[in-house]
């Protein structure tokens, strides 16, 4: 399951011993960049044309050397090209945010340069802006306005970012942003402490491209130059941001820590250390002990054993489902923090990550090897072992064994039946950590068979057009689970309302569906199903003594999402999944079949399928459609093929059946 | 509460990964920090004593239930003026907690909070209380820089059958005399309650909107109350007026005895239009640098309209909308001076500079003040109601110029015509449809009159689409559309084209024709004007769709009309309580030639559709002639707002809409 239970600064490392720095102290300068003809002269960006605005120059220069004296800067300059009104709009106000109670906003100076290469000084004023405040955090922004900023013309400015003394601070270069960024450079001076045990700056870089990697210097500090970052352009079925986003992410590791270790050496540590945090959990052998006997038979097959612990551990209040709670309502709730299995067992409730703790102190009091696998979800970023950021890995599973056969479970994914894995977390790669360390590893991937979407209709179609029935619809496995998750804040009238909404978007335009029945909302084991009456007012369309009806009564997945013909991004599904309809229809009465489409069958390889089957029964018609997606990940040179596919199943959807008039048919 | 005239125009705040994550930290020391949320039995009594109400069956979906909303208001005899507010929720679904779940109230400096605090009541009657220093403290978004504060608490164990609650107390803006008690919402309302006190010597009158009037009560000399029970719930429903316009509230107004203290906000609108024209009395003084600007603009022009396109299209284009309100400076303009030098202002600023530069060229102009959200202003009760400002210019005697609709014939002021600097998608002529059918108060340098603003006709709103197209024997359809688009079809598409990157723009019609053609590609596209706010915007466009007719058999099956809806689902489903309102009113007209592949014939052919009702018209028609399927089309909206009570011809008028574009012709193969 995933979470971010932790609120973590990670930034801050208090500095105690620090006073002994003596280092000069620096300034953002008043130097302007010059201003070259070819950049006045530049009306699109040659490089990734059709953009409002594109960064011609950024620089970040951070100085750590005297935290402990003065505190951290950071000077930051920019310079943009604008090359639209909307840019224009834009990049006339700027906005720089700071939390107060770590750091200010100060020398703020900023220009427009005309597209004549005549300049105009900001010299308005500068407001600061409370966001957000609460007690001691308060969150500001420092806000101007450039002047005379229009298509043509050039914006920039800089700033120093002053840090209180006494700490350091985590840093990132941010290398992608939104706008292409043509050159930047980027600079770090490290703390430079007069002691040995003083905390290390240490860098991971994520994106960057080919050649670049921060230099170090001989005094210690860090220099990176960077040309042609293209802008991130936003695309339905992307990547996460953040797996495409180029950075580097400095920090320090603290006095004692070791350095220079090598990524197995890092990880196989962190794996020891959050070892030993589950061992300390489940540190109540005899308690477990009799959980376990209350919970399982001795004569139970392994994976029944298994099963029976996963559906124990999955009736215990889930704290990870609940909306966050203020210190108040923990109090009024009594709600504490559970150190060890048994505070889960009296209290009755705990975190996710605790309950698959359980579920691994249940596992292993019945024999089986059984470890906390840690995870970068797919739906958030991708894993980099070298990065060494245990920051990542924010989901967390079950693997067990047990007959010599593996388990990968999620126990604290409410709605997930025993061996289904939320699809974030299936070909999700992290660590495995064992007693003797850490193994990377990758979770198995899930089938089309796992999420299935499996709808019957049964329809009375009139003469006008328009057609009432019934529709049952179940959601089996991950389809239901991610129903029932969806909707699990929801009371009855909401779930309700919430389904009747989800199905309608199936439906034509201004069709209703109105639920008559859910069963099995709390048995995740077996589909969700949903019954229910539809009232489809345009269904078909009648012209002349024919009735006309589209073959495909719920709209194709993926309608609007391969319209483009362009493409930047690799295409990136949640989940492989499967939809099989069954669509009756019953024509008004004196009407029968005169044509109906031909099956047609859509197999591109292994990763698609598509097949649609309408057939006459008796006066109406049967049509039986089956959609499965196979592969999840694809190339950017994939996307025609599969832009042609979905558009063709699409089109194929719109196939008409054509009804006659009994009457005048009998004429023909 | 009332808030400042802000602009209908303004941006959002950019939330950028800094932005957001420091956010994040300010939220998770809310979360984590331990606040001084007392439990305690101290809930006050007037909580306790609503926390017992019985209530009445509501329906399931109702999320909670107001049990109390309580106001007492206490005029001083120096014109202070001071409210306590109490309010108290009953949660009835988990939903509640995302609507009900907390309280906000927004301050500045004038309007300050001397007390605030909240409660909860749990269903096992535990009482926690949450002081005002546990509220978290923001500003108002869509300003630069702006005093607009706000103090939100959330409410702890905000669960179903919970009672939540708050009270605090706040300043009235010292320069209005006039309040606005809203009692009617998207939930329903036990009881509401409005309690005044003025001094001895005072006066009020009230009006009520929406709601039948209650006479108040006289509780003391010179103490009145009001009350109001079960009030029920305004449902959501798409495309209704705005809340404010249709749920129940009285607006009061106080007169001080003094006659020095009659605020010009009370009175008639000739007294708001006295109070505006003070306050901006020397916002509108030229300088030599707006004066030389002026002259740049309009070198070698001679019309009095063209002189007048040059400035308007200058504010609304160079001057970008930036807002800055500190304390009076929500209702009152900087200098023209200012906005000049800056080039930016927000609405008011840039009506001010529009204005000082029309006057330059010898035009004079009025500051209109308007409530975006039609409807709410009532021009029987003048208020300040408004939340926008806008410039009415006075047309010199020899402008006669028919491409200027936004005209208005004032029996003193002469022809005034109303125009919007701040809304750069629509030129000068032409009114943005929020303030269509509206009204607006026109100030003058003595006084104000409200005025109507008009409802521009169908042909100042036009699409115009033609399609030269040809059928492949195996439905294939290929050919070119053109779309010619002027007034409000032209204004929506063009900000859109304009917002996104130019390289993103083949999306956005990509988007368009995914809409109606199933396997397609757009092989060539084209904008015209874009822009060019004061130009017929063009859209030029040709694409390639397989298989866009149907084969059965020896049939093929076509629908005529290739793109374009028309038809809506806005009437589907349960019947409504409120009122439609359109956008605008239009007139739009399809003609598509579809050439037929060879040896094909018309077998049948959809039958003509003319659908009529009182705000509507439409007419289709499809003919076959020398082997071309020619379909043409016309819709207007001839008017904005459908009583309830016209509602079922609306849905008949749409219902034949969707059916008529469903459609399809039937092409049978001459000789198979």
């Amino acid at each position: 399951m995933n979470r971010t239970q932790r609120f973590i600064f990670r930034a801050t490392v208090l500095l105690a011993l620090l006073s002994l720095c003596t280092l000069p102290s620096s300034h953002a300068g008043d130097d302007w960049l010059p201003v070259p003809a070819e950049d006045l002269a530049l009306k699109d960006n040659p490089a990734q044309p059709g953009a409002h605005a594109m960064i011609l120059y950024r620089s970040s220069h951070i100085d750590a050397r005297r935290s402990a004296v003065d505190g951290d800067f950071d000077e930051e300059y920019i310079r943009i090209k604008i090359f639209t009104e909307e840019g224009a709009k834009h990049e006339t106000n700027v906005e720089i945010a700071f939390l107060k109670q770590f750091s200010d906003i100060k020398d703020i100076r900023a220009r427009t340069i005309r597209p004549d290469g005549s300049v105009v000084n900001f010299d308005g004023k500068v407001f600061e802006k409370t966001i957000e405040k609460h007690n001691e955090s308060k969150f500001l922004v420092k806000a101007f306005t450039l002047p005379e900023v229009q298509p043509g013309s050039m914006v920039e400015y800089k700033y120093r970012q002053q840090f209180k003394p006494g700490y350091l601070h985590s840093e990132e270069w941010t290398v992608s942003r939104s706008l292409f960024t043509r050159d930047a450079v980027f600079s770090i001076a490290p703390y430079a402490p007069r002691i040995a045990l003083a905390p290390t700056l240490v860098f991971r870089t994520t994106g960057l491209p080919q050649g670049s990697l921060p230099q170090r210097k001989g005094d210690g500090s860090y220099w990176m130059e960077i040309h042609n970052v293209p802008g991130i352009v936003e695309e339905p079925l992307m990547p996460p941001i953040r797996a495409l986003d180029a950075r580097v992410e400095f920090y320090y590791r603290a006095a004692g820590e070791p350095v220079g270790e090598t990524t197995e050496q890092f990880w196989n540590r962190i794996g020891h250390k959050w070892s030993d945090e589950l061992d300390s959990f489940l540190n109540k052998k005899v308690v477990i002990q009799g959980d376990l006997a209350a919970t399982v038979a001795p004569g139970d097959s392994p994976e029944v054993k298994l099963r029976k612990m996963y559906a124990r551990v999955q009736k215990i209040r889930d704290l990870s489902y609940e909306p966050a709670k203020t210190a108040t309502e923990k109090k009024e709730e009594h709600i504490k923090t559970d150190e060890n299995f048994e505070d889960v067992l009296t209290r009755g409730y705990a975190s996710g990550r605790q309950l698959n703790w359980f579920f691994i102190g249940l596992a292993r009091a019945a024999g089986f090897e059984a470890y906390e696998v840690y995870l970068v979800p797919r739906n958030r970023d991708v894993f980099m072992p070298a990065g060494q950021n245990t920051g990542q890995l924010t989901a967390d599973i079950v693997w067990v064994r047990a007959n010599d056969k593996e388990y990968w479970i999620d126990p604290a994914a409410l709605y997930y039946p025993f061996g289904l894995l939320p699809w974030y977390e299936t070909e999700a790669k992290g660590v495995r950590v064992t007693r003797s360390g850490a193994e990377f590893v990758q979770t198995p991937a899930a089938t089309s068979a796992d999420a299935t979407l499996v709808r019957q209709a049964e329809l009375e179609l009139k003469d006008d057009g328009s057609a009432t029935g019934k529709l049952q619809i179940d959601f089996t496995g991950e389809s239901g689970a991610m129903r029932r998750t969806e909707d699990h804040r929801e009371d009855e009238t909401g779930r309700r309302k919430s389904l009747e909404k989800y199905v309608e978007r199936w439906l034509p335009e201004g069709s209703t569906f109105e639920l008559t029945k859910i069963d099995n909302w709390d048995d995740p084991a077996v589909p969700l199903h949903v019954e229910g009456n539809v009232t489809l007012p345009a269904l078909g369309s009648s012209v002349g003594h024919r009735l006309l009806v589209p073959v495909a009564l719920f709209e194709s997945s993926f309608r609007s999402t391969f319209e483009s013909e362009k493409r930047v991004n690799l295409i990136y599904f949640q989940r492989r999944y499967e939809e099989i309809d069954d669509l009756k229809i019953h024509g008004p009465a004196g009407f029968k079949i005169e044509t109906i489409p031909a099956k047609k069958v859509i197999d591109p390889g292994t990763s698609l399928l598509y097949e649609i089957s309408p057939a006459q029964q008796g006066e109406g018609a049967e049509v039986k459609r089956h959609f499965v997606l196979k592969q999840i990940h694809f190339s950017k040179e994939s996307y025609p093929a599969l832009r042609a596919f979905f558009n063709t199943v699409k089109s194929t959807d719109e196939a008409q059946l054509v009804l006659q008039n009994a009457e005048n048919a009998k004429n023909n | 509460m009332k808030l400042n005239w802000f602009c209908k125009m303004q941006r959002t705040q950019k939330i950028t990964r800094a932005l957001a994550s420091a956010i994040t930290m300010v939220v998770a020391a809310y979360f984590l920090s331990t606040p001084s949320h007392v439990r305690a039995d101290n809930a006050p009594e007037w909580l306790r004593a609503v926390s017992q109400n019985k209530l009445p069956d509501y329906p399931p979906d109702t999320d909670a239930v107001v049990l109390l909303d309580q106001r007492e208001t206490v005029v001083k005899n120096s014109g202070d003026i001071e409210t306590r507010y109490r309010r108290a929720y009953k949660l009835l679904r988990t939903e509640a907690a995302k609507e009900y779940g907390g309280v906000v109230v927004n301050f500045d400096q004038e309007t300050q909070i001397s007390f605030l605090k909240a409660w909860t009541i749990m269903p096992d009657g535990r009482q926690i209380e949450v002081k005002e220093k546990d509220a978290i403290e923001g500003t108002a978004a869509g300003a630069l820089f702006t005093d607009q504060r706000y103090k939100y608490i959330k409410f702890p164990e905000a669960n179903p059958g919970s009672v939540v609650a708050y009270e605090y107390v706040q300043k009235h803006r010292p320069f209005v005399f006039e309040d606005n008690w809203s009692f009617q919402r998207h939930i329903p309302c036990q009881r509401a309650r409005f309690s005044l006190q003025i001094p001895a010597g005072w006066e009020f009158t009230a009006h009520w909107a929406n709601f039948v009037e209650q006479k108040p009560q006289t509780t003391a000399d010179n103490q009145y109350l009001w009350e109001v029970q079960d009030v029920p719930a305004i449902d959501v429903e798409p495309e209704m007026p705005a809340l404010y316009a249709i749920a129940g509230r009285m607006d009061v107004k106080y007169f001080p005895r003094d006659p020095k203290l009659r605020a010009k906000t009370s009175g008639t609108w000739n007294d708001l239009g006295i109070w505006y024209a003070g306050l901006t009395s020397a916002s509108r003084a030229p300088t030599p640098a707006i004066h030389q600007k002026v002259a740049e603009l309009t070198a070698g022009l001679t019309d009095p309209v063209a002189k007048m396109k040059a400035l308007t299209s200058y504010v609304q284009t160079q001057i970008h909308y930036v807002a800055i309100e500190i304390g009076i400076g929500g209702f009152q303009p900087h200098p023209a001076s200012e906005v000049f030098t800056h080039q930016f202002g927000d609405c008011k600023d840039k009506a001010t500079l529009l204005s000082t530069m029309l006057h330059e060229v010898g035009i004079d102009s009025y500051y209109v003040l308007i409530e975006t959200r039609r409807g709410i202003v009532n021009p029987d009760f003048p208020s300040t109601l408004f939340n926008h400002v806008v410039l009415a210019i006075r047309l010199p005697d020899d402008v006669q110029d028919p491409s200027l609709y936004a005209v208005v014939n004032h029996p003193k002021l002469g022809r005034l015509l109303f125009f919007d600097p701040t809304n750069a998608g629509v030129p000068l002529g032409y009114l943005p449809s929020y303030l269509q059918d509206n009204f607006g108060l026109v100030v003058t340098s003595d006084g104000g009159a409200l005025v109507s603003l008009p409802l521009l006709p169908p042909a100042t709103n036009r699409l115009l689409r033609t399609a030269k197209l040809t059928l492949g024997p195996t439905g294939n359809l290929a050919g070119e559309i053109q779309e010619l688009r002027w007034g409000g079809p032209a204004v929506d598409i063009r900000e859109h084209y304009l917002q996104v990157n130019p390289s993103e723009r083949q999306k956005v019609m990509e988007s368009f024709l995914g809409a109606f053609l199933g396997n397609f590609t757009l092989t060539s596209a084209s904008l015209g004007n874009l822009d060019r706010s004061d130009q017929t915007l063009t859209l030029d466009y040709k694409f390639v769709a397989v298989g866009y007719a149907k084969s059965a058999g020896d049939l093929l099956i076509v629908r005529p009309r290739v793109v374009g809806g028309k038809g809506s689902a806005l009437l589907a489903g349960k019947p409504r309580k409120y009122p439609v309102e359109f956008h605008e009113t239009t007139r739009q007209d399809d003609i598509f030639d579809i050439m037929l592949p060879p040896g094909y014939v018309a077998d049948e052919l959809p039958k003509p559709v003319h659908a009529q009702c009182a705000y509507a018209n439409y007419k289709s028609e499809v003919q076959v002639a020398d082997n071309i399927l020619h379909y043409k089309r016309s819709y207007e909206i001839t008017d904005l707002v459908v009583p309830t009570d016209k509602l079922s011809e609306v849905r008949d008028f749409f219902h034949q809409i969707t059916a008529d574009e469903k459609s399809s012709a039937v092409l049978r193969r001459a000789n198979p």
